[in-house]
């Protein structure tokens, strides 16, 4: 239940993610154009720009956690009995739920905290541009606590398998 | 515990000076007591970041330039107004008397105890195709300048085209023509090696961005009264040092960029560059209603 | 204590198997509270760190790599360079390197490279009867070429990591000669195991068909034309040619090509927002950590270690790249980029190391971490195409990382050859 709207939201997440990266194309072909046939550049195209690359950044870094793409070293895990390696990743997920739920919080600070202030030249409150970090620590932290609730379930398969890997559980629940 | 002090540029450079200055001062004054250190070189994150963390109290101390400080403090950006100091001396005098005083209130509003205003110099444009002596000359032109938008309603109003650019990419894109010029001031005009692509040194000094030196507010009204007056004293001394170090510094980088061959060219009259930035003055006090008097205090003020 | 605290939990994050984003962050976090500093900082560190500008040029070169992975342009650099020089002995040894420093030129990221051309050109050899470990040897080794020739986006990731100060179109221009030596080091030992082994090479077959293999690949390969040359030429800046190179290739693989379809399209989209966003997080988060770094003082801590060792700049340098190879055996590219560069760079400047210089030797010093195990993302896509066993591909591999080191010893101690270059286009020193 949980993972499946796991799966939804990661697609939000994604497609925010897409968008935000191909806008950023027509956006910077403005600014070329501005500049050499108008004679005038546009000058919104950097501050536009620097949000969309968090927009891209943080919803998909945090779908991200979901199918465990993020760049990590499992070669010490990997050389563990199952059951060792299942607790480390337990001990990853957990610590990666409360960087989550910190991430949430400070991300809401940064948008109080900026809100009064506005973005140079295109005068939205700078607040806005951390509310993506929001979505982010959210998002670790939630899809963090499927990864731990599917370990705990599937704990009896770790225990029969030989070694440990998250597709292993995968195969289990979905 | 030792202050923790922030600043952008490097260990040799003026502000670094007073900065150190300022750190021998305290210490000495308070017998020990007091202990501060500088974080040189921009170690701990650019300069809008670093505002925030003073104000936070994750940072103690440091020198900001105004133009930033504008965005936290809308009584800072007043001095962001083009051409509103005929000079560097005169900047001094607006800065040290009560119109100083009045931006260091806002700042102290930000949560920032302002103690004394460095010296950054007079900006001026630079380009690689010809002197600047009237606002028609800039017509056409590229700038960067800094994303503020006050400096890009400027070059706009003097008709030039205003282009926000990372400092790192300014180099390069004079080279390759990019851009057609910049602004800054002597040392940077040096240091930052640009003199090697725009060769025209206009003496326009329409920005004379003072820094301001500056301890976290909490900390500040926590401190005695003695303390206070130690750390004030400190500042005032380190403030003649800076700028002695800031002045000597902009005659050498001059005098380099000279021996290099670049053309510079003062500005006979500057009341053609002052009328027209009567828009960016009229809509900056449009937005900011409650600076009317304020900048008119600053104009008063060198008459 | 704190800095214990800051290396320890990382190493801890690492060794459990987090993902090094989150052990950066999550062991930054913690000297936060240790500290008693607000923890909004750590996280405006990590907003920053992820907003700059010059950054703004990474996820046009990741999207313009996936473009043409699904677009054919990949495909049509392989076909050209098997024409061209695949009538040598271990010809397609040769066409492997080769292919690499024409797509890595373009793509700029190695692991792109390493499932590009591997997944072409490893099949090929296979069945040509080339042994399966030696094609992945090849493949992984010379998919370096991607980092080293311009552009790359793990360059521009060096030059925000070094402060912002260097010029990213010089560290382009200076990874070109560097490049090239390794690349014809790594094809002299690819042609001396080929003609040990005894390796098969394919007929000549002529000209006309070399010059057919050119004509197709040239549109494409005219993408890292478009974002080098829109560089040098002043009409763009790194990030706007960045974004015109993506441009042009939609316009070359939709429209010239007729291989991109609309699901080539979404793919590549899906692939390059996924890659962009995990090495920016990464680079979030080094931000917050090398906060820590900066505040413990950790690299003045090093340099006073490595000095009172030896204060001869040629054992310092040997030294540097000592602990980044180690580094590399053991993390990736990207993130040691964002955690080595504060620590290593004053050093290597103290010792009269030029920083363009010392961006070209740490390119090619974490590249080859890419290729060593235990940790080596394109060591491990390159087995997995090739279906050979890490141990068993590591085995043979002695003699491209020899090739690789000496090049990386000639980089380290020659400087003329990253700075002559980028010298002689935009003059200075
Ligand atoms: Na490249
Ligand atoms: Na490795």
């Amino acid at each position: 239940m949980l993972d499946r709207l796991g799966g939804r939201l990661a697609k939000i997440l994604n497609l925010i993610g897409g968008i935000a990266l191909v806008a950023l194309i027509p956006a910077f072909a403005w600014l070329v154009f501005g500049r050499y046939v108008l004679n005038e550049t546009p000058t919104w195209v950097e501050q536009l720009s620097l949000i969309l690359i968090v927009l891209i950044t943080f919803p998909v870094a945090a779908a991200c956690i979901r199918d465990n793409s993020h760049l990590s070293v499992s070669f010490f895990r990997d050389a563990l009995p199952p059951k060792a390696a299942a607790v480390m990743a337990l001990i990853s997920y957990a610590a990666m739920v409360v960087f989550g739920y910190y991430m949430f919080i400070g991300g809401y600070d940064l948008v109080v905290f900026n809100w009064a202030k506005k973005m140079p030249i295109i005068h939205i409150p700078d607040g806005m541009r951390s509310i993506p970090m929001m979505v982010c620590g959210a998002g670790i932290a939630f899809y963090s606590v499927v990864h731990i609730l599917k370990i705990l379930s599937g704990w009896n398969t770790i225990a029969q398998s030989r070694f440990y890997s998250d597709e292993l559980l995968d195969k289990d629940t979905e | 515990r030792e202050w923790r002090g922030w600043n952008i540029h490097p260990a040799d450079y003026p502000v670094s000076t007073g900065m150190e200055e300022f750190a021998r001062l305290i210490n000495e004054k308070s017998g020990g007591n007091l202990e501060a250190k500088v974080y040189h070189g921009g170690v701990l994150g650019d300069q809008p970041d670093a505002i925030q963390q003073v104000r936070l109290g994750g940072l103690d101390w440091a020198v900001f330039n105004l133009g930033p400080l504008g965005e936290v403090a809308p009584e800072a950006n007043v001095v962001s107004l083009p051409f509103i100091f005929k000079n560097v001396d005169a900047m001094h005098d607006v800065m040290d008397g009560p119109a100083g005083q009045q931006i260091a209130d806002g700042l102290a509003n930000a949560g920032l105890q302002a103690l004394g205003w460095y010296d950054s110099g007079a900006r001026s444009f630079y380009n690689t195709k010809h002197p600047i002596n009237t606002p028609e000359d800039l017509k056409g032109l590229k700038f960067r300048v800094m994303s503020n938008d006050l400096y890009v309603q400027m070059v706009g109003a003097l008709g030039g085209n205003a282009t926000p650019m990372p400092y790192g990419e300014v180099y390069q894109s004079l080279k390759t023509g990019v851009i057609d010029g910049a602004e800054n001031n002597y040392p940077s005009y040096d240091s930052s090696g640009h003199f090697e692509a725009a060769k025209y040194y206009s003496v326009t000094q329409h920005l004379i961005l003072p820094e301001c030196l500056c301890v976290n507010k909490a900390l500040y009204d926590g401190l005695s009264d003695d303390e206070k007056k130690i750390l004030q004293e400190a500042a005032d001394e380190s403030v003649k040092v800076q700028r002695a170090a800031w002045a000597e510094r902009a005659e050498q980088s001059k005098e380099k960029v000279v021996a290099a061959g670049i053309e510079v060219n003062e500005i006979a009259d500057k009341a053609a560059f002052q009328d027209a930035m009567k828009p960016v003055y009229d809509n900056f006090i449009k937005a900011n209603p409650d600076l009317a008097g304020l900048v008119k205090a600053i104009q008063d003020a060198q008459k | 204590m704190g800095m214990t605290i800051l290396l320890g939990l990382f190493a801890i994050g690492i060794v459990i198997g987090m993902p090094v984003a989150l052990a950066l962050g999550v062991a930054a976090l913690a000297t936060f509270f240790f500290e008693g500093l607000p923890t909004l900082i750590a996280f405006q560190r990590i907003g920053s760190g992820i907003s700059a500008f010059s950054l703004l040029a990474i996820p046009f070169f990741i999207f313009a790599g996936e473009l043409m992975l699904h677009g054919g342009i990949a495909n049509r650099l392989v076909q050209f360079a098997t024409a061209l020089v695949g009538s040598r002995r271990g010809g397609l040894g040769i066409v492997n390197v080769f292919s690499s420093m024409l797509f890595g030129g373009i793509s700029g990221s190695a692991v792109a490279d390493t499932s590009a051309l591997g997944s072409i050109l490893i099949p090929v050899m296979k069945k040509e009867g080339y042994r399966a470990d030696y094609a992945v040897n090849v493949t992984v080794t010379s998919s370096i070429a991607g980092i080293m020739i311009p552009p790359s986006h793990n360059m521009i990731l060096y030059a925000v990591a070094a402060g912002g100060g260097i010029s990213i179109s010089k560290l382009f221009m200076a990874g070109l000669v560097p490049g090239i030596i390794m690349c014809l080091l790594l094809g002299l030992a690819t042609w001396l195991v080929a003609i040990k082994h005894g390796y098969p090479s394919v007929p000549f077959p002529g000209w006309r068909v070399v010059g057919v293999t050119a004509i197709r690949a040239i549109p494409g390969f005219f993408t890292a034309v478009i974002i080098v040359g829109g560089v040098l030429s002043g009409i763009f800046t790194v990030t706007e040619s960045g974004a015109i190179g993506v441009a042009y290739a939609l316009i070359i693989t939709g429209i010239v090509y007729r291989e991109l379809n609309w699901a080539g399209f979404v793919a590549a989209v899906k692939q390059s927002a996924k890659t962009t966003a995990l090495v920016m997080l990464l680079v979030g988060c080094a931000s917050a950590y090398g906060y820590m770094l900066a505040f413990y003082q950790v690299p003045d801590a090093l340099a006073h270690a490595i000095t009172s060792i030896t204060d001869n700049p040629i054992m310092v340098l040997l030294l540097i790249n000592l602990m980044l190879l180690v580094a590399g055996m053991i993390m990736d590219m990207a993130a040691l980029i964002l955690i080595c560069t504060p620590i290593f760079l004053p050093l290597a400047t103290q010792f009269g190391m030029d920083p363009i210089q010392f961006g070209m030797v740490l390119m090619m010093n974490l590249g080859l971490g890419l290729c060593t195990p235990p940790v080596g993302s394109c060591l491990f896509v390159g087995c997995a195409i090739g279906g050979v066993k890490i141990e068993k591909a590591v085995m043979t591999i002695w003699p491209f990382y020899l090739a690789i080191l000496t090049a990386l010893m000639l980089t380290t101690y020659v400087p003329a050859i990253s700075l002559t270059l980028p010298n002689l286009v935009f003059g200075g020193g």
